[in-house]
């Protein structure tokens, strides 16, 4: 027993150990023989051959320095252009001149500041930096030259839209930072970068505007970043989940979207957003509606928004409902469909062997089946999977008896409409459901179905998402522009949805207009 | 400004909660026991007993408006003492736990005699209550929230039997219109005053509503919701079937249900009933046992309540199982032994509540 407890001890210790070290603060020395090989020791050089070291001398001072950088992290050009031919070619005016005086007149990088430890180089040479060294200087000059290779701003793929703009977030923080900024020109829209992990940090900016988000909100998920305790976060979608109140629950409650477009109209109603060099923005805090909601909802007229999404709830409780009611429907409720069509389903199960429930289920997990394999698959044999799956889901399969005629309209109208829910932790979650429904409904008919709902809404009103309780504005009531399940036109959407806490309530005053057209 | 979720509930939030915990009992056995007495004038006796309640509900709302930040266990507890308290709020404690027990027996034995006949009662009965008390377990924000998101699909769905049933209405047979005679109406009225008693039990809450001047709001929408649901579908039930048939039958709402549809093709639109009525069910007995465990915890004096949600979910199983049937458990059980010696509690309760801290009142006064 002792010993155990004295290897967790060690454990502990050495644990101790290494973040002592890490968070330790190494100053430069001003000699540059010495600050070298500590770095060459940090970087594995010469192992490592990305690292470059490159000595120059510096005319204008007179004195030799290094400069380092990554290589592929920095644009080589720049560095060649506006670092190396400055500083080698600049005439020697003053022997006294500064690090500082080397960024004023020398140097011509539009980002460059001094640094004095050698967490500091490490951090902005994995950044994409150039770190220059100077002979005899206690303090070290990084210059902004991150050259990092991404895709261009291409179209949305998981949100398209018919109506509204076509861009989508791309691998870069900065390109990403620019397409918000581009829809949302507001002075107190505000950048703050924070890092996150350990060993590799990752930069993080986090967006809001200053005097509509709520400083409690914004405090609490600064906060809540800054707790992460993790090695390393690799993109915005570990953050995701490192962020999540409920890691276990079915329910999302962080919103994940491609769409510039949206993140602005997000940070309009006070939300926060969070951005880093991944092809997506992370919303929060959300609610129900803003994963059931589009951005084409807002882009097209009043009834044609308000049509689309009535379409989609309709798509949506199909999804959740649809296997499990027919379930219900011919194991207890026989009487509720008309005689005939029930005779005509009766019909076509005679020559069938397996129960409802295993129908179903054939059907539903081969429907999951070629969803997923939809997505891995090589796009080179990508249309086999069409055939395969109208063998699967298709006559092939009622001519074999194994299923019924009628459950494939119900698992292609089921399977349709899950494509029609627009956000994927969504879909996911509805698809997951729709197997507990169709579980209940097998085991106590519409009464199971009633148990479920009933369960699952109580649920989803109960949790929260940073505070914000999930079907809020609805349910608990708060006031809003009613922008749930249907909105109104766009004009008397005056009010910001006060679940989010905004500091300024009104996006306008209130416009006073009859509804009439004349 | 708006304040962040704080465990409170508004007063929207509060009337759902208050309307599902009462209007259900229209589409149990409650009407059977109600017709029994007040024949074809029945649809008059909600109005007449909302007016009983009236006065009690008053004083009991003044004295909780007195006793700020006090909900109705805390109350009894301070106006009366350490040991009367003890024994008003054990036997508010008992009824509303019996009533839970009794009730939930009387609606698995409907959902038994008409949709499952081949479950044995204590499979649905376990069913139901564990999905009560997974709903009750979410706490009170979670029920009055679920109850607000649901109310308008109820009431939707009640508007449209309605709809749907005034086909088959005959306005002739409400008369004669007084039915056992007024004096008879007003005196069975006052015996079966505790079916508004969740109303007065409710007031355990009365610290978890945002704001008092919206709990007296409150309280009176969801009187005016009750009884006019209530009228409105006695009204039905005695236009659609008639006064010595109602009699007969045991499940009006669920009958009534059967007995309209829309057109020839979609004849049986009872299935889309059934699933609001076991939707209401569902959230009236997860109120049931969250009102049940709320009391018992005020008077033991515990409070971390929630907790407690489990043990008396398991014990309302074994209770509702002692009758027989739920001819036994409305007819025997609730009525006999419930409702006839409960109203004088629920009318004579704020009454003496209120002597008692008037008296005291003037003495505490007095030596001011």
């Amino acid at each position: 027993m002792k010993s155990i407890v004295s290897f967790f001890k060690k454990i502990r210790n050495v644990n101790n150990k290494s973040t002592d070290r890490r968070n330790k603060k190494e100053l430069i020395s001003s000699k540059l023989a010495v600050n070298l090989n500590r770095i060459k020791e940090i970087f594995v050089y010469p192992k490592n051959q990305d690292f470059k070291i490159r000595k120059i001398s510096i005319r204008s001072i007179n004195r030799v320095g290094v400069i380092l950088y990554l290589n592929g992290m920095v644009d080589s050009k720049k560095v060649e252009e506006h670092i190396i031919k400055p500083l080698q070619e600049e005439p020697c005016n003053d022997e006294k001149l500064t690090n500082i005086d080397l960024i004023n007149k020398v140097i011509n990088v539009s980002i460059a500041d001094e640094i004095d430890t050698f967490q500091e180089i490490k951090k902005k040479i994995l950044d994409g930096r150039t770190v220059l060294l100077v002979d005899g200087s206690r303090k070290a000059i990084y210059m902004d030259t991150v050259g990092f290779s991404y895709r261009n701003v291409e179209k949305p793929t998981a949100e398209t839209v018919v109506k509204g703009p076509k861009e989508s977030f791309s691998e870069s923080t900065q390109v990403n930072r620019s397409l918000i900024r581009k829809q949302l020109r507001n002075e107190k829209l505000i950048t703050e970068i924070m890092s996150v992990g350990e060993s590799s940090p990752l930069d993080i900016s986090m967006m809001y505007i200053d005097d509509i988000a709520s400083p409690d909100l914004v405090k609490k998920i600064k906060k809540r970043v800054q707790d992460i305790k993790a090695d390393v976060v690799q993109n915005i979608a570990i953050l995701e989940q490192h962020l999540e109140e409920r890691p276990y629950s079915l329910v999302p409650t962080i919103l994940y979207t491609e769409r510039p477009d949206r993140v602005a109209a997000f940070l309009q109603e006070g939300h926060v957003v969070l951005v880093d060099n991944s092809p997506a923005a992370l919303v929060l805090p959300v609610t129900f509606w803003s994963f059931f909601q589009t951005a084409e909802d807002m882009y097209q007229r009043w009834a044609y928004g308000n049509f689309i999404r009535l379409i989609r709830l309709l798509a949506l409780l199909t999804t959740l409902l649809a296997p499990a009611a027919y379930i219900a429907m011919t194991n207890f409720h026989e009487n509720l469909l008309p005689t005939d069509l029930l005779l005509a389903i009766a019909a076509t199960r005679e020559n069938v062997p397996f129960p409802v429930i295993i129908e179903v289920l054939l059907m539903e997990i081969s429907f999951e089946l070629i969803r997923e394999a939809g997505i891995r698959i090589p796009n080179t044999i990508g249309p086999t999977i069409g055939i395969v799956g109208a063998l699967l889901i298709g006559q092939a399969a009622v001519d074999a008896n194994v299923i019924s005629p009628i459950i494939v309209i119900i698992i292609a109208l089921n399977g349709l409409s899950s494509f029609a829910i627009p956000n994927t932790s969504l879909n996911y979650m509805i698809r997951i459901m729709k197997f507990i429904f169709s579980f209940s409904a097998y085991l106590f008919g519409y009464l199971g179905i009633s148990i479920s709902l009933t369960v699952t809404l109580s649920y989803l009103a109960s949790i929260k998402s940073f505070d914000v309780p999930f079907l809020s504005p609805l349910s608990p009531y708060y006031p809003s522009s009613g922008d749930t399940i249907i909105r109104p036109p766009v004009w008397k959407q005056w009010l910001r949805p006060l679940n989010i806490y905004p500091q300024d309530k009104q996006r306008k005053e209130k416009v006073e207009g009859d509804d009439s057209n004349d | 400004m708006i304040k962040e979720s704080d465990g409170k509930i508004g007063i929207r939030e509060f009337v759902s909660i208050i309307v599902f915990s009462i209007i259900l009992k229209v589409a149990d056995m409650t009407p059977n026991l109600l017709f029994k007495e007040g024949m074809t004038a029945t649809w008059m006796m909600p109005l007449i007993m909302g007016g009983y309640i009236l006065l009690p509900l008053l004083i009991l709302l003044s004295l909780l408006n007195r006793y700020k930040s006090k909900g109705l266990i805390e109350l009894i507890y301070s106006i009366t003492g350490k040991y009367v308290g003890f024994i008003i709020s054990f036997v508010l404690t008992i009824i509303s736990l019996l009533g839970t027990a009794v009730n939930l027996r009387d609606q698995v034995d409907i959902l038994n005699t008409l949709f499952f006949p081949k479950t044995p009662i204590i499979v649905l009965l376990i069913i139901i209550t564990i999905s009560c008390y997974l709903i009750a377990k979410r706490g009170l924000e979670a029920l009055g929230r679920t109850c607000w998101l649901l109310l308008p699909i109820i009431i939707a769905s009640f508007i449209l039997l309605v709809a749907l049933a005034l086909g088959e209405v005959n306005l002739e047979y409400i008369y004669p219109i007084w039915g056992p005679g007024l004096s008879q109406l007003f005196k069975s009225s006052l015996l079966h005053i505790s079916i508004f008693g969740e109303l007065f039990l409710m007031t355990t809450f009365y610290p978890f509503v945002r704001d008092d001047k919206k709990y007296y709001r409150g309280t009176f929408y969801s009187l005016f919701i009750i009884i006019t649901g209530m009228v409105l579908s006695f009204l039905l039930y005695i236009t659609v079937f008639d006064y010595p048939t109602i009699q007969k039958i045991a499940f009006p709402f669920q009958a009534l249900s059967l007995y309209v549809s829309i057109g020839y093709f979609i004849a049986n639109v009872e299935n889309l009933f059934l699933i609001f009525w076991f939707i209401g069910a569902i959230m009236r007995f997860s109120i049931y046992l969250y009102v049940t465990t709320a009391i018992f915890a005020y008077t033991i004096k515990i409070e971390e309540f929630e907790l407690l949600i489990l043990p008396v979910s398991i014990v309302t199983i074994p209770l509702a199982l002692i009758p027989e049937n739920s001819i036994v458990a409305m007819r025997i059980f609730w009525e006999d032994y419930i409702l006839k010696f409960t109203w004088p509690f629920f009318i004579l309760l704020p009454i003496f509540l209120w002597i008692v801290d008037y008296f005291k009142g003037r003495v505490n006064d007095e030596v001011c």
